[in-house]
């Protein structure tokens, strides 16, 4: 065993960062950072609900948190419940979900197309001229649809008195085809990669403006996670997930937003 | 303003000690200290089920870990899939997440696990302690966190349990002490702080590879 003790320098303002959601947020984990402004000491706690979605799990009758995200904020002191009103002091949720809502219209496109308008990259501007053009409107309304129980419960944990909520938008997938249906092989060969990033921007803005319009701000480091509008492929971690390079990325934008 | 690289320090080398036990892990929440030797920080996450006494850390077997201590474990990440039957899975084994477990170098790094349970045992036993008595109730305990060593995670440690408004806590706290030895598990007879320098002193050597 070591004997020497070395000097231990408290950190007097910390603050946690929760991070709840799907497998991406195993990345996040462990991650400390102080911002050098205030001289907080900031640490990334992950939470993962695993096959969790909001559109199958939520109580929508009675709009109330369904169970499986209420255990997990009361196992962590974070709601109120048997712990009462030991409650961690001010802590910071970054909810990351968007996978599974954005698979969902993604497929609902099935063999068709789209034209996004005023895309600003040249991913998003490419059309298929083998594929059935269909409104661009029509895309938009599915993702709403897909979008709904997600910010539904977004709402009631703002409403619920945490201050500080943010949403993470679903970050870029990996551009090769082979490399992406290695990972999700349930969406085979019925996506193309121009369709994955254009249903993706769709869901990114959609998210981010409905998440304002709750008070919910969002965490969208897609431009620094990009280039031309594609996945830096520095950033990829196992063709599903993004790393820890990226997670970083995330955090120092939250930690800027930060009043 | 949006943060920047400039203005933001990242800690390549951190270690989390999960807190786990009743409602007195609480206290170790948040907690975060830098050892400045070592360029480590080390920060404190509690998971805590109030009124967990020391008998429910097992199953009712008394061969594998309580439901709700895995729950625990599992809910904070330090395990993974765990079945039936109560054998689970590490999650650095698992080559899907191996690697965020590891520092910035790419070296594994181990969680370190602290527990306190008891305080609810001594309140039972009353005022007056029975050192057979108290060996019944926390051997349960003693003997998940020696399973939970013989698992894979070498650094477990057991607090002593709060003395305040318990007589017992005293002598309760050494047959504790004396049981958590014998097993090799660590013990930690301090509070808040002055707990966690006492166990950052006797990590093993090594634990960061």
């Amino acid at each position: 065993l070591s004997a020497a003790i070395s000097p231990v320098r408290w950190m007097d303002r910390t603050r946690s960062i929760y991070c709840i959601g799907d497998s991406n947020v195993i990345s996040y984990d462990r991650l400390a950072a102080r911002d050098l402004r205030s001289g907080t000491f900031y640490s990334c706690r992950s939470i993962h609900l695993r096959r969790f979605f909001y559109s199958e799990e939520m109580d929508p009758i009675h709009a109330k948190f369904h169970q499986r995200m209420w255990s997990a904020l009361e196992r962590n002191s974070l709601a109120d419940g048997p712990l009462g009103s030991k409650t961690v002091y001010d802590p910071i949720l970054l909810i990351v979900f968007s996978l599974g809502y954005w698979a969902g219209p993604l497929l609902e496109l099935h063999e068709n197309d789209f034209i996004i308008p005023e895309a600003p990259t040249p991913i998003l501007t490419s059309v298929d001229p083998e594929k059935e053009l269909i409104p661009y409107g029509l895309v938009v309304e599915r993702v709403k649809v897909h979008l709904k129980p997600y910010i539904d419960e977004l709402s009631q944990l703002r409403n619920g008195g945490f201050r500080d909520v943010f949403v993470l938008a679903m970050h870029p997938p990996h551009p090769d085809d082979d490399a992406f249906f290695s990972v999700f092989p349930a969406m085979g060969k019925k996506t193309a990669v121009t369709a994955r990033y254009k249903v993706l921007h769709v869901f990114n803005s959609l998210l981010r403006m409905q998440a304002a319009e709750i008070g919910i701000d969002s965490i969208d480091p897609f431009d620094r996670l990009t280039i031309d509008g594609v996945l830096d492929p520095k950033f990829n971690l196992d063709n599903a997930h993004l790393n820890r390079a990226a997670a970083r990325i995330s955090i120092e934008t939250l930690i800027g937003r930060l009043r | 303003m949006n943060g920047t690289r400039e203005s933001i320090e990242w800690f390549s080398r951190h270690r989390v000690i999960y807190c786990f036990g009743d409602e007195n892990v609480l206290a170790f929440n948040g907690l975060a200290c830098e050892d400045v030797d070592d360029a480590i920080v080390y920060s404190c996450r509690s998971e805590a089920i109030p009124g967990l006494r020391a008998a429910a850390a097992l199953d009712e077997t008394g061969t594998a870990l309580s439901r709700g201590l895995l729950t625990s474990l599992a809910g904070q990440s330090v395990i993974q899939h765990v079945y039936p039957n109560g054998a689970f899975e590490l999650l650095w084994n698992i080559a899907q997440h191996a690697g965020n477990f590891a520092v910035g170098s790419g070296q594994q790094i181990l969680p370190v696990l602290l527990f306190h349970l008891g305080t609810h045992d001594c309140e039972d036993l009353g005022a007056t302690v029975d050192e057979a008595r108290v060996s019944e109730a926390v051997i349960p305990y003693v003997k998940a966190l020696q399973m939970l060593k013989e698992r894979g995670f070498p650094e477990v440690f057991a607090c002593s349990i709060l003395p305040q408004d318990l007589e017992a806590a005293k002598p309760f706290n050494a047959v504790l002490s004396r049981l958590m030895g014998a097993a090799g598990v660590g013990f930690i007879d301090a509070r808040g702080r002055e707990a966690i320098e006492s166990l950052l002193a006797r990590l093993q050597v090594g634990t960061v590879a």
